[in-house]
């Protein structure tokens, strides 16, 4: 059986588009048009929520908030506001993850499978943390196996992208200038270091990037180096 | 040694300790039956017996009468002469005398008894004897003194690092004190000084007759009067030193005295006090003078009149002049004062308007003079207040407007998008039908991202952009543009030429706001350049100064005199291509908001903008690297 999804949304064509495209990957789909009717719904075998903000009689953020009280389901909040304000008031309300409208909705189905996918099959996520794994929001690195996980699936990378990864994902956070990641990669003396960092970054952030434009993990510190952001 | 008997009894003797008796290992003579045994060092002895006297010298009795008669010349003035006879008096005496070679213990008085006269005239020998020891005591102190001068000058040396920390802890110490209190002792000292040397030259000057009792009475008989003069000598030479060392550490030490106060409280016009200080000062020093001024009168009529106090007159008069010196000023300080405040009030007013604070109002008390100026400045203060809210008013619906505007079209936006998704995801449609939805795809987007450079345009011309400023270097952040571009850079038709020096050009800017801007700049250059004609990025500092710039020649003519930062500015006019207009106009905002300056010029076909940053701190030498 496959997993069931909540959209709740006042503009009823976003709601059908999102729906559409839920089901063509398969997922059951039920509709709400306010934050009311959304939690009457939420009663029901619902496995995700993708809720709007601004709606009619119940906001989008309170009714997360109610929902927090009962279920303990992923919730993705959609939302005109594209500000960073905006963001970290809806993911601090206790939403999961929070996506800016016009989104791009080959991206909102990622995020939906990522989510769901963490939710069922995952479990848990402190049963997979080991000492020999570095957890980062998504992203599992398995240090002995120098194998890197998204939503616990492993991610095919080269072997220079791979010590790139097993660099940044040791020391989360950490900023590394292109110079000192060449020169722990390749083992040489960085010469134009800063584009064939970059070419290889890139390419990783096609692989665990939701959004390769706009990352949220692989980050470019402008003017000083390169991280993995530590969530 | 002597001893006199008379009838068998002793009179005078000193013979207790010495003795002519047998214990002795001296000479020994038989005299009437008895022995006496000189002490060892004696060598002489006179015997008298009532008659006549008998003398010892070395063993051997000497002889005294010679041929029995006194004459001038004869050696010995004793009795016992046939024409020098002893007195019936004297017959029952004994005189034993005793007398060593070299004199040891001496004769402090002579018994004189021909009159109830006891003189006490020092004997010659005990003269000779103190004055040796006197020199000899005097050699010493002068060895002695110079060996512990000599060693102290050694230890001075030896030690001369601690004394020189010494010193400069005493300087350091001196140098807090006021100058006055340095130089009062020091005064005092050089006047004792001359005085002493006065004095010195009136000795000379009398040393003929007065040296020896001089001497005597100083070193002798008042030595508690010149180890006072010596003492005073000692501190008036430690307080010269103290003065020489605070002088040498101290080099401005007079800033540090009472009179460099006075004339600093005096001279106030270059204090950065507030304006009521400064007046309060300022008659501070006219009641400094009015005080002196009284107390010279007073002192004129102390002084003249031989004193106020003797007549009742005189008594009001000086009551009035005390009156007038402490009253005068003080009520002349309190009403400057008062002035001063309301002039103070003002200003602090005029400051706070100054700085932006436009709500407090305050009043003036009513008989302050000032009053109308106060009622002059709250007006304006009003006005601006008034013209601020309603720019802030303006400006906050501005931006809730495009907010607004923005949130209404980002919906249906969001609309059209997921179904212009969907329509992709749909098979079987004619291929005609998949360019146009292509065309809606791509449109779609690129209204999604004008919609977001409106918003931030929007955001920042309004002022309320934020930014999170950090060190960073330009020199990598442009870069890492270039390479984050790469991919358009070699889909483009020009080739990038940069410039950029190895080391670090640390400036202070936020990273994300600063990568926008190049990412802009260089869209822009890739965007409007001619078909293969090259782009400079290049980036120069100048000590203070970092300056970014991109230039790139123009496809098209470039119209002379126009803004390119304006909003929705474009070369061409037609406005066919796929920019949004905004592109530059975010550029100058954002680099505006870092604290950056933006300057665009354009020569013939020649496109440069150029982007200054100041620079974080002075980096040595440049170098540069050419790159393709």
């Amino acid at each position: 059986m496959k997993e069931c999804v909540l959209v709740v949304d006042d503009d009823r064509e976003i709601v059908r588009a999102i729906a559409l495209l839920l089901e063509k990957e398969g997922y059951k789909v039920l509709k709400a048009y306010d934050g009311m009717q959304a939690l009457e719904m939420v009663a029901q075998q619902v496995q995700l929520i993708i809720m709007d903000v601004m709606m009619p009689k119940l906001d989008g953020l309170s009714a997360v908030m109610k929902i927090r009280e009962i279920k303990n389901i992923p919730i993705i909040v959609l939302s005109a506001k594209s500000e960073d304000t905006d963001k970290i008031l809806g993911l601090s309300m206790g939403a999961d993850d929070y996506v800016a409208k016009p989104y791009n909705p080959a991206e909102l189905v990622a995020r939906v499978k990522s989510h769901l996918r963490r939710y069922t099959s995952l479990g848990d996520i402190h049963t997979s943390v080991s000492t020999a794994n570095v957890v980062n929001g998504k992203l599992c690195y398995n240090k002995e196996e120098r194998v890197l996980y998204t939503d616990g699936e492993p991610v095919r990378l080269t072997a220079t992208e791979t010590k790139i990864v097993d660099l940044l994902m040791c020391n989360l956070g950490r900023v590394f200038p292109a110079e000192e990641i060449y020169r722990r990669v390749w083992n040489e003396d960085a010469y134009a270091a800063e584009n064939t960092v970059m070419v290889h970054i890139r390419r990783i952030r096609e692989k665990i990037e939701y959004n390769p434009k706009e990352p949220e993990y692989l980050k470019v510190v402008w003017g000083i180096g390169y991280k993995i952001e530590k969530k | 040694m002597y001893r006199v008997e008379k009838s068998g009894e002793i009179l005078y003797t000193n013979e207790e300790n010495l003795g002519f008796d047998e214990g002795a290992a001296g000479y020994r003579y038989e005299i009437e039956g008895k022995s006496f045994v000189m002490p060892e060092g004696y060598n002489y002895l006179l015997y008298f017996d009532g008659e006549k006297v008998r003398m010892w010298k070395d063993g051997f009795e000497i002889n005294v009468y010679g041929d029995g008669f006194y004459r001038e010349e004869s050696q010995w003035y004793v009795p016992g002469y046939k024409n020098f006879e002893a007195d019936e008096v004297i017959k029952d005496s004994r005189v034993y005398i005793a007398a060593a070679r070299m004199p040891g213990i001496f004769i402090r008085n002579g018994y004189e008894k021909d009159s109830n006269r006891i003189s006490y005239n020092n004997n010659q020998w005990y003269e000779l004897q103190e004055g040796i020891k006197r020199e000899k005591a005097a050699y010493l102190r002068w060895i002695s003194s110079t060996i512990f001068a000599v060693a102290m000058l050694l230890l001075g040396y030896l030690f001369r690092k601690e004394r020189w920390e010494i010193n400069a802890a005493i300087g350091r110490f001196t140098g807090k004190i006021w100058y006055e209190i340095k130089i009062v002792p020091l005064l005092i000292v050089l006047f004792g000084f001359w005085i002493s040397l006065m004095v010195f030259i009136h000795e000379l000057h009398w040393m003929g007759r007065s040296y020896f009792y001089d001497i005597r009475d100083g070193y002798v008989y008042a030595p508690k009067r010149y180890m006072l003069l010596y003492a005073g000598w000692l501190v008036g030479i430690f307080i010269i030193w103290i003065f020489v060392n605070d002088r040498r550490y101290n080099k401005r030490g007079w800033r540090t005295s009472l009179t460099g106060k006075v004339i600093g409280l005096c001279r106030t016009s270059m204090l950065k006090l507030p304006a009521s200080r400064r007046m309060v000062r300022r008659s501070i020093g006219v009641c400094l003078f009015v005080w002196a001024m009284c107390a010279a009168g007073l002192c004129y009529v102390i002084l003249l009149e031989g004193g106020v106090f003797t007549a009742g007159l005189d008594v009001l008069a000086g009551i009035f002049l005390l009156a007038v010196m402490i009253c005068c000023p003080v009520l002349f300080v309190i009403s400057g004062r008062k002035t001063a405040e309301d002039v103070d009030n003002l200003v602090e007013q005029i400051q706070s308007i100054h700085d932006g604070e436009l709500r407090e109002e305050k009043m003036m008390w009513e008989g302050s003079g000032l009053g109308k100026a106060m009622e002059n400045l709250n007006d304006i203060r009003n006005g601006m207040n008034e013209a601020v809210q309603k720019q802030m008013k303006s400006e906050r619906m501005k931006v809730e407007l495009v907010a607004n505007v923005s949130h209404d079209i980002k919906t249906p936006l969001t609309s059209i998008i997921s179904y212009v998704e969907l329509l992709k995801q749909e098979e079987g449609l004619p291929e005609h039908v998949k360019e146009y939805i292509l065309i809606l795809e791509n449109k779609s987007q690129r209204l999604k991202s004008m919609v977001q450079d409106v918003f931030e345009v929007s955001k920042a011309a309004s002022g309320n952009l934020p930014v999170n400023l950090e060190e960073l270097d330009l020199g990598k952040l442009l870069r890492q543009t270039i390479a984050d571009m790469g991919e358009q850079i070699e889909n483009s038709s020009v080739r990038l030429k940069t410039e950029i020096p190895e080391n670090a050009v640390m400036i202070c800017a936020d990273g994300e706001r600063v990568y926008r801007v190049f990412q802009n700049l260089i869209q822009n250059a890739l965007r409007y350049s001619l078909e293969g004609s090259r782009v400079y990025v290049t980036l120069r500092e100048d000590g203070r100064t970092a300056i970014a710039s991109v230039k790139n020649t123009s496809r098209e003519e470039l119209p002379a005199g126009m803004d390119f930062t304006e909003r929705f500015t474009r070369g061409d006019e037609s406005r066919s291509d796929g920019g949004s207009g905004l592109g530059l106009s975010i550029a100058r905002s954002f680099t505006e908001a870092c604290g950056g300056s933006f300057k665009v010029e354009t020569i013939a076909d020649l496109f440069v903008v150029t982007v200054i940053f100041p620079e974080r701190r002075e980096e040595g030498g440049m170098s540069f690297i050419q790159k393709d």
